[in-house]
Formats: C-alpha cells, structure tokens, sequence
C-alpha cells in the first residue's frame, strides 16, 4: 500500500467517523429540542401580560390531556371550567367578560399538580 | 425527518465549503504540485487556512461596507478560491515547458525515498491499525459525553452565539459593544454557517464545529510532533495521550460542550503556527529534509546543479511555509486574546534559546534565516497583515485598558498561580509524571539544531511559569486556565518519555552497554516489560477515569425547555422599552434567553451568581439586580426598579416566588415547575 493510499485511508476513517458522530449528535440535540420528547411539563400563561384581559393559555407538554381551571376573584370562586388539551399543543382560553377588580387568580390544575397566575388590578 | 437530513446534509456542506475549500485552494497556490506537505498535512491545514481565510474575507466586505450576505460570502469565498487556483493553474502551465515545479516531486528519483513525506506518513499496517484504534476511541469517548451535554445550555455557548447571530441577523461585523473579551474569529465561521444554511443556531451544530476544531487540534498536535522527532511511534502516542486520555477534561470535550470557544479555536490556531514556523525554519536542523538531502546525499551523490535545484526549492518553501506561519499567526490573533498572548511569550522564548544554544554558528543561522524572513512573500503577507489588524479590522482587545487588565502584580488567589497538586489535577497526574520525565529527556537528548526541542521546551517551561509562577512574568490572569493548555505540549512530552523508556532497544540505553552485555540482561529485560505493564496501567486507568462522566445520565433538559418557552413568551409580549431582569442562578440555560431578544449582549439583565456580589470589582457596585429579584420591597429595590425601568422578571418557582406573591405591584403572568414570570405594572 501506498503512503498516500494509506493516508487517504487515515483521511477517510476521519472523515466518515466524524459524519456518523455528527449525524448521531445531530439527531440526539433534536430529541432535547423536541418539547414533546420524553419531557413532561406544562405551563400556563396570560395570552397579555400587559393588558386587563384575563385569556390565559394552556400549553401541554405531558400525557395527562385533562385541565381544569377555576377563576378566583379575591379569593372568592367566580367561574371554572374543564378544558382537555392534547400532549404537545396549545389552548387558548376566553373567560367571560367580568368587572376586573382587586386581585383575579386563574388556577389551573392538571391531576393534582397546580399552578395559578394572577393579575392585580 | 426529512427536514432533519436535509439539514444534516447542508450542515456539512456548508462545512466544506467555509472549512476546507479554501484553504485546500491556498495550499495548491502556495505549493502547486510538491510535496513539501502530505496529504494528511494538506487536510488538517486547510481547516485553519479556511478558518482564517473566511475571517479575512469578512474583513475586507467591512473595510469596503459590504454587507455578509449568504450571496457576499459565497462570491467571495468562490473568487479567493478562483485566485488561488488561477495562480496555482497559470504557475503551473506557465512552468510546464521545462519548470520542475510542474513535476509533482521534483527530487532526482533516487533520492525520493529519502524523502521526509515517503518516509514519515509510511505507516506500517500495525501502527495504522493502532491510528484508527486511537481516533476512534477519540471520538467514541467525545461522541459519547456530547450526547448528553449536546442541548444547547452552556452559558459561555449562549454569550457566543448571540455575537454570531448578531453578525448573521445585521449582516455586518460586530463591534462587541466595546467589549474586549469577544474576538471576532470567534464568531465568523459559525455566523457564516448560520447564513449559509439558516441552520437554528439553537440545535446541536456549533458544538460540533467545536467537537470538529477539537478533533483537528490532536491531529495538529499529531503531525506536528511527527515532524519535530521524525518518528511515528511518538506521534502515535501523541494520539493516546492526548485525544483517548483525560478526552473529556478541560481543554477537551468539556470546553466544546461549554462552548469555550477561544480555546478551542487557541488550541488548534496555535499549534498549527507552530507547525508551520517549525516547518519553515526546518532547513536549519541538517537532518531534516531537504538539508539531509543537500548535504547528506542519502538517496545517493548528487550533483551541483541537483543541489542547486534543491537549495532553492527547499529555500522557497520554506518562504512558502513562513509565509503560512504568519497567516496562521494574524487568524490567532484575530480569534483569541489569551493564546495569542501565550503565543507571544512562548515565542519569545523560543527565537533566543535557539539562538543561544546555536551561538557557534549564529552568523550562518541569522543569515540563512535573514534570506527568508525579509523575503518579499513573508514581509507582504505580514505587512497586509498589519494593515488589516490595524486600518480594516482591530479586535476589541486591542486596548490599554485591556492590557491592563492582564498584565500586573496578581492578586486574586485565583490568579497568584498553581501548586503542583493543582497542576496535577488540571492535566492528569500520568501527564503530568510522565511529561515532566519526556521534559528532562529531551533536555538531556537535545537537538540543538532541531528548532522543535527548542519550541517543545519553550511551550512546556513558559507555560508552567505563567501558571504556577505568574508574578515573575507581571500576568495578573487566571491561572488555571493558562494551566489548561500544558495538556498539549505535555501530551507531546509523555509519548516522548514513554517512547524513550520503553522502545525496543530502550534496555541498552537505559542500563548502559555493560550490563546489557553480562548475564543478566535478560533480568532487566523483564524488570523494563513489568515497569511497561504497570506503567501502562497506571496511564490507563487514571486516564480514562474522566471518560466514565461520557457515559452518565444528564438531567435538565426539560427545565431548557421551560427556559425557551417563557423567553419566547416574553420575546412576543414585549417590546425594547420593556426591561426584563432574570435570574443566573437557578434557571437552566438563562445565558440563551438573549437570543431570543436580540436587543443588546447585556439584555435580559441578570442576576449573577451571588459570590460575585461580594467580590471586589466584579459586581460589587451593580447590585440592583440582586435586589430586584432578592428583596423587591426593599427601599433600594424600589430606587433600583424606578432607575431602571425593569418590567418584567424571570425566576425560578421553587427559590424565587414568595417575596413576589406578598407584593401587589407584581403580576405572575407565567407559571410552569421551573419558571415564574412576573409584571411590574
């Protein structure tokens, strides 16, 4: 063999171990990228955080589809709802029209895990 | 799936097109057909050569106010292509009428074989197998611990990243906001690759471009010791101890998952200038390879006119070669401010300890070195160099106040240098052992005509005062992360030790000719293959301790998540006057966040770790952001939200919600396990 075939060789192992490597980390960084890829977590969030309105978003990123929320008015309860929402996707939620005052908390729970926002007003 | 292949097919594209293209075009300019480089050389060098090309490019469209456009960088990396194969081509053609240069290896046949690039890159079929052992357990080890430190969550990756978005989103060069610790080397290649494919910068490419400069920075390392000791058993070893051995400790795999990226690039710039120094002032050492074939006639008696031949071919090439050194030189100094700075003093040393030890024949040596240094290509491309560093494009570095900052009585513990334990624990004790035996070997075997001994003993003994003896040299700079670069020459050094005590004929060397000769020759043979096997053992399994760190379980990723949902939440909720402040201490990933805003390198604010607020000139006076998120009712909180505006704030639930869910200024617009979003109205 040839030293220039033998480098060639050398050259080669480089380059496609260093392929195969990359394609490998390349698909692994996808997967931590993916929200829904062996992640369980929600969130909930005011669709704006700047104005009066109360729409609140639910984002699922769990296999637990089922949310209920329940809309507090200084502590006192003024509406509640269930809403389901699918591994991976968002929901939009539109309370209805209230005199906003004091302080208004949406609590929103999925199983027993619970998480409120609320806006002072 | 599709999508992610048709990335994964641009991604390495658009790698040989900025990363090997051209610089391969430059080295065909450079060296037409010879064979003053293997190929194996020709490949890892046009990596830097690339690199810097691509920087200098990026230079030039700033000087002349042209926008980086995916169209400017692919014209103008095609035309500096189209140069260097036009000269190459019409050098070539113009030559082929009677011009040795259009012959590929221009030495009289007999005498090829003597020939540095037939001799040094003929591997046998055992030590070729061990090569592709070696580089393979490399990169399975680093393949390994990336893929679960892949996900974009360093803090150093994320401060890079937004620079090189910077520069991809405004299609101009950055100024850093006047920040000396960027360097725009740092940022080219990678902003290019962004405007080239528009790959996410939030997927796992840039740290495997790091992964890929780390991988080419051993083989830098690799050939560049097979060049110095002309033996391949050394550079094999080379392999071992630095790519397999400690491959995930810092400078290593570690640094390229953190993003380190000065380093990484330092690591791989420097190595390859000093290739290409060594290489141009090679000619000096009488046994290397155009000397040896001068004077030695190796491959047979040569004539006058054949030595006239090769005298000024291995003169030009090795104007080639500095020619190279320089380039390399300007594109590390373009990329990183600490190994440029070591650089220079290893320089320093290098150039008078060879002259010193060389004083007999110092005249002949200045002389023959005068001919290629004030040779119009080195004083051209150093001159074009000054010119860019100083007209086109300065680094931010390039400062007083910067210099300042680096150089002085140090104070910090810090920075008053390392203990040997400490050292021991930054390049690995076998390194360290055995690096410290191959240092006092190549003393007592020194070549003093061998400009390598002299850079090899520079690298390691400048390194080791400016770590551990900082304030004989007025370096007021961390000291472990000067330590971090002793794993190089000392990688070199451990082969060199190993391969000295234990080569085949290693038992007359080191018991001397006279026991070797009596009866019990055979008995030192076999105490020589125990030391061997014990040694190995000991090499090996400190070695490769780090490397089970390759195979753990990491955790966090679904807190990245939660960390990218709520900066693009706020990113589409809020506006330039909006001031938000997050927390550095319980989110994951919070240094990514700014790539989400593009609004500045200091937007979001942050709060910092909290021992920064306690140290001196760090962020001692700034500590409004630890207030805001700390104690938000506070007086001085109040002050501090009303000077500066801050709207929003980002923190960790489980730390950080309380003081805010007692307050009724505060809204919580967002909530998920490991965020809390909260509105000051």
């Amino acid at each position: 063999m040839t030293n220039k075939m033998q480098q060639k060789k050398i050259i080669l192992f480089i380059i496609i171990a260093f392929i195969l490597s990359s394609a490998y980390l390349l698909a692994v960084g996808n997967k931590f990228n993916d929200l829904n890829f062996g992640k369980n977590w929600w969130t909930t969030y005011f669709a704006n955080p700047k104005d009066d309105s109360l729409n609140f978003v639910i984002e699922n990123h769990t296999d637990k589809t089922n949310f209920h929320y329940i809309i507090f008015k200084d502590k006192e309860k003024i509406s509640e709802g269930d809403v389901k929402v699918e591994n991976g996707k968002i929901e939009n939620i539109k309370p209805a029209q209230m005199d906003a005052a004091g302080k208004i908390i949406i609590e929103v729970s999925n199983d027993s895990d619970k998480r409120e926002i609320y806006k002072n007003f | 799936m599709l999508n992610s292949i048709q990335n994964q097919i641009l991604f390495f594209l658009s790698l040989v097109f900025l990363t090997f293209l051209p610089g391969w075009c430059l080295l065909l300019a450079v060296f037409k057909k010879s064979n003053a480089l293997s190929l194996m050389e020709k490949f890892i060098a046009s990596f830097g050569l690339s690199i810097i090309s691509v920087d200098f490019i990026f230079f030039a469209y700033s000087g002349l106010d042209i926008a980086i456009t995916r169209t400017s960088i692919i014209l103008g990396v095609l035309a500096f292509s189209a140069v260097c194969l036009s000269i190459y081509y019409f050098i070539c053609h113009s030559r082929e009428g009677g011009n040795p240069d259009w012959i590929p290896d221009p030495m009289p046949t007999g005498r090829q074989e003597a020939g540095d690039d037939n001799f040094l890159f003929n591997f046998s079929k055992n030590q070729t197998i061990l090569i592709f052992l070696l580089l393979f357990l490399t990169i399975f080890i680093k393949t390994a611990y990336l893929s679960t430190a892949i996900a974009p969550t360093a803090t150093d990756l994320g401060h890079h990243l937004y620079w090189a978005k910077t520069i991809a989103e405004t299609h101009n060069l950055t100024n850093y906001e006047g920040m000396p610790d960027f360097i725009i080397g740092e940022h080219t290649i990678i902003a290019s690759i962004n405007i080239l494919t528009g790959l996410s910068f939030f997927t796992g490419w840039p740290v495997i471009l790091l992964f890929l400069i780390n991988i080419l920075s051993i083989l830098i390392v690799f050939i560049l010791t097979l060049r110095i000791f002309k033996n391949k058993t050394i550079a094999i070893l080379t392999l071992l101890f630095l790519g397999v051995l400690f491959a995930i400790s810092s400078p290593q795999t570690k640094y390229v998952s953190g993003g380190v990226m000065g380093n990484i690039f330092g690591n791989f710039l420097m190595p390859l200038a000093f290739y290409f120094y060594y290489r141009s002032f090679e000619f000096l050492n009488s046994k290397s390879q155009y000397p040896l074939l001068l004077s030695q006639g190796e491959g047979g008696s040569i004539s006058q006119s054949e030595r006239e031949t090769d005298e000024g071919m291995a003169e030009n090439y090795s104007k080639s070669f500095l020619s190279l050194a320089v380039f390399s030189t300007f594109g590390l100094f373009y990329t990183h401010h600490l190994t440029s700075f070591i650089f220079l003093f290893i320089f320093a040393l290098t150039i008078p300890l060879f002259l010193i030890i060389n004083y007999k024949e110092i005249e002949t040596v200045l002389k023959k070195s005068a001919k290629i240094v004030f040779s119009p290509s080195v004083l051209g491309i150093f001159i074009l160099g000054l010119i860019f560093f100083f007209f086109v494009f300065t680094p931010t570095y390039v400062n007083p106040q910067a210099v300042d900052t680096a150089v002085g009585t140090a104070t910090k513990s810090t920075r008053v240098g390392l203990t040997l334990a400490n050292l021991e624990q930054t390049v690995g004790e076998p390194r360290i052992a055995l690096g410290f035996l191959g240092f006092l070997v190549l003393i007592l075997s020194f070549k003093r005509k061998n400009l390598g001994f002299s850079l090899l003993v520079s690298w390691t003994f400048m390194l080791i005062i400016m770590s551990s003896f900082p304030n004989l040299l007025l370096i007021d700079l961390p000291s472990s992360r000067i330590g971090n670069y002793l794993s190089y020459p000392l990688a070199i050094l451990s082969a060199y030790a190993f391969y000295s005590f234990f080569r085949p004929d290693s038992c007359p060397t080191l018991t001397g000719k006279i026991l070797s000769q009596n009866p019990k020759k055979l008995m030192a043979k076999k105490l020589l293959m125990g030391t061997f096997v014990l040694t190995l053992a000991f090499i090996f399994t400190t070695g490769l301790l780090d490397s089970v760190q390759a195979f753990k379980k990491q955790e966090g990723f679904k807190e990245l998540n939660q960390t990218y949902n709520a900066s693009s939440y706020l990113s589409k909720n809020t506006t330039e006057k909006d001031i938000i402040l997050k927390d550095h201490n319980y989110i994951t990933g919070d240094a990514w966040m700014k790539l989400f805003f593009m609004r500045g390198y200091k937007y979001p604010q942050s709060r910092g770790f909290f021992s920064r607020y306690e140290e001196q000139g760090s962020r001692s006076s700034d500590l409004c952001t630890l207030v805001m998120i700390s104690n938000p009712n506070s007086d001085e909180a109040q002050k501090c939200f009303s000077e500066t505006k801050t709207d929003f704030l980002v923190v960790n639930p489980k730390y950080d919600s309380p003081q805010f869910q007692r307050l009724v200024g505060f809204d919580q617009i967002y909530m998920s396990d490991d965020i809390a979003v909260y509105y000051r109205k």
